[in-house]
């Protein structure tokens, strides 16, 4: 089975996905509720096992927003809660909050695998599909977690991107032409620094192959490259100007 | 209010940390390259320097042997997105104390700094035996902070392993340093813990010799590890029983995340090997 772990006790995810492995399951493990989200942007589990209390979002936010997801779809994931609070009301309130099963802590391997058995034995839901490659989040958003939600730095901080972006840009084009690999190197080092504050993985892959390019003096690699990076580069600045004339506009 | 002095040529970084920093409470200086950084500490004295490594004029490593002809030398903590070995060792040997990964965010690098600055400028450094790619050698004090410190380096050295993989083998990695330095160094950072990272073209190795007497394992019954097959949670009655915070599942999880976990007689001294 495949199976989604979403526990931030390092010691809970080390131990249940190992043991999920020796009874044959393969796991992927993630230490809060977001990340859970986005594991099943990229791909589907047969179970999905979620602690009700992590930072980020806990268990049954996620189960909610599984749920609702759920609703334009035909497959539905096997949710189940691992939980602190034991008591049969607890139980019920999360059940009704969309999960399939609920395993209270410290749980046995053994009502693990009882409880796992279940969803193997029922017939199935969730219809596995190919993982696909992560589709791009909102740069604003991702910016907006790195900085611990404050809007107005990350306001400040798109506009010394949109400023200093295409300055950089230019200036690689130039030496590039004049090939002054070492600047070229530390623009396309300096680039990749700073599109990694809005999660572009192609632009910081772009200058990441660009750096190594310069650094073996390859010319009409680099070349390729540099065009690359300058449509992403593009697309990236489009997006980041878009919101910033919005919230310029609506303030 | 500790003083903080943020190196870094890309603007929107320096926006980043000086901002966050300064939301923190901190008072904070910024330098866009290392030459301006240079003359900003020689007229000021800082607790601390986030540094970044390319930069122009001057780069982070030219500023750390730089540095080191002053005669204070406050902390520092290297922020970069290159993590080849060369980097990580250079910074090793130039006393860095922790190592940052770009893209930085808010909650790693509050608790990097307000890590780096609460440790006692008393604690001995870590002293470094061998910096090579293949072979590092530290002599770490038995202080907690370290673990987090030590892991930053060694994590981002160049395996070849895959993320997945590195994240089990740190796991296990932290854990024996924690065990090290608690059990063996009883936190006592003028004793210190041996730690070697050994890398060949079929394996990895960790070895750890901690200063402590060892232990046997018939005494370890508030670890996992001597839990019977068909209970495994014995051991959390157990370590209530004696007071001691939840746990004890280390010794149990890194036997089982490696290939190998070999100690010596007196369990003093600890093996972890992961083949490539």
């Amino acid at each position: 089975m495949r199976i989604l772990l979403a526990d931030d006790q390092n010691e809970v995810r080390a131990l249940v996905s190992r043991q999920l492995e020796l009874m044959g399951h393969r796991t992927v493990a993630v230490a809060n509720g977001r990340d859970a989200l986005e594991a099943l942007e990229r791909d589907t589990f047969e179970a999905v096992l979620l602690d009700e209390e992590m930072p980020v979002l806990g268990g049954v936010q996620v189960a909610c927003a599984i749920r609702d997801r759920e609703q334009k779809l035909t497959a539905r994931a096997f949710l189940i809660a691992l939980t602190g609070n034991t008591t049969d009301r607890d139980a019920q309130r999360l059940l009704a909050s969309g999960f399939d099963a609920v395993l209270g802590k410290p749980f046995s391997i053994a009502s693990l695998n009882a409880v796992l058995s279940r969803q193997a034995a029922a017939p199935q839901r969730a219809k596995p599909r190919s993982p696909k490659s992560r589709p791009a989040r909102d740069p604003v958003a991702y910016l907006l977690d790195r900085v611990g939600g404050d809007s107005k730095l990350a306001k400040q901080m798109i506009r010394a991107f949109l400023r200093d972006t295409p300055k950089r840009m230019a200036e690689m084009r130039k030496a590039l032409r004049r090939k002054d690999w070492q600047t070229v190197a530390s623009l396309a080092h300096s680039i990749k620094g700073a599109v990694g504050f809005f999660d572009a993985e192609m632009a910081r892959d772009y200058a990441q192959e660009l750096q190594d390019l310069a650094h073996q003096a390859d010319f009409p690699g680099s070349d390729r490259i540099v065009m690359l990076l300058e449509e992403e580069i593009a697309k990236l600045l489009a997006n980041l100007r878009r919101y910033a004339n919005k919230r310029s506009s609506s303030a | 209010m500790p003083n903080i002095l943020v190196t870094d040529d890309d603007a929107t970084t320096r926006l980043m940390v000086s901002g966050l920093l300064k939301k923190a409470g901190y008072s904070v200086a910024t330098a866009s390259d290392g030459m301006k950084a240079l003359q900003a500490l020689q007229k000021r004295r800082f607790d601390l320097v986030l540094l970044d490594i390319w930069m122009p004029k001057l780069n982070g490593l030219g500023l750390l042997g730089r540095l080191h002809e002053e005669k204070y030398v406050p902390k520092i903590v290297v922020m970069t997105s290159d993590h080849t070995s060369d980097t990580l060792l250079d910074a090793l040997r130039g006393r860095v104390y922790q190592f940052l990964t770009k893209p930085l965010d808010a909650t790693t690098l509050l608790a990097t700094v307000e890590n780096a600055l609460s440790t006692s400028p008393e604690v001995p450094a870590i002293e470094v035996i061998s910096a090579n790619a293949t072979w590092v050698e530290l002599m770490v004090p038995c202080e907690r902070s370290v673990v987090s410190r030590v892991q930053s380096f060694l994590l981002h050295m160049d395996t070849g392993l895959p993320d997945d993989v590195l994240e089990r083998v740190g796991y296990a990695f932290r854990e024996l340093l924690n065990n090290a330095i608690e059990w063996g160094g009883h936190l006592d950072p003028n004793l210190k813990v041996r730690v070697s990272y050994i890398r060949t073209k079929k394996l990895l190795m960790y070895r750890l010799d901690d200063p402590g007497s060892g232990f046997k394992w018939e005494e370890m019954k508030h670890a996992a590890i001597n839990n019977p097959k068909d209970n495994p949670m014995a051991h959390m009655q157990q370590r209530e029983a004696l007071g001691l915070r939840p746990g004890g599942l280390g010794l149990l999880l890194s036997q089982q995340l490696v290939d190998e976990l070999v100690f010596n007689e007196a369990h003093n001294s600890v093996v972890l090997i992961k083949y490539l």
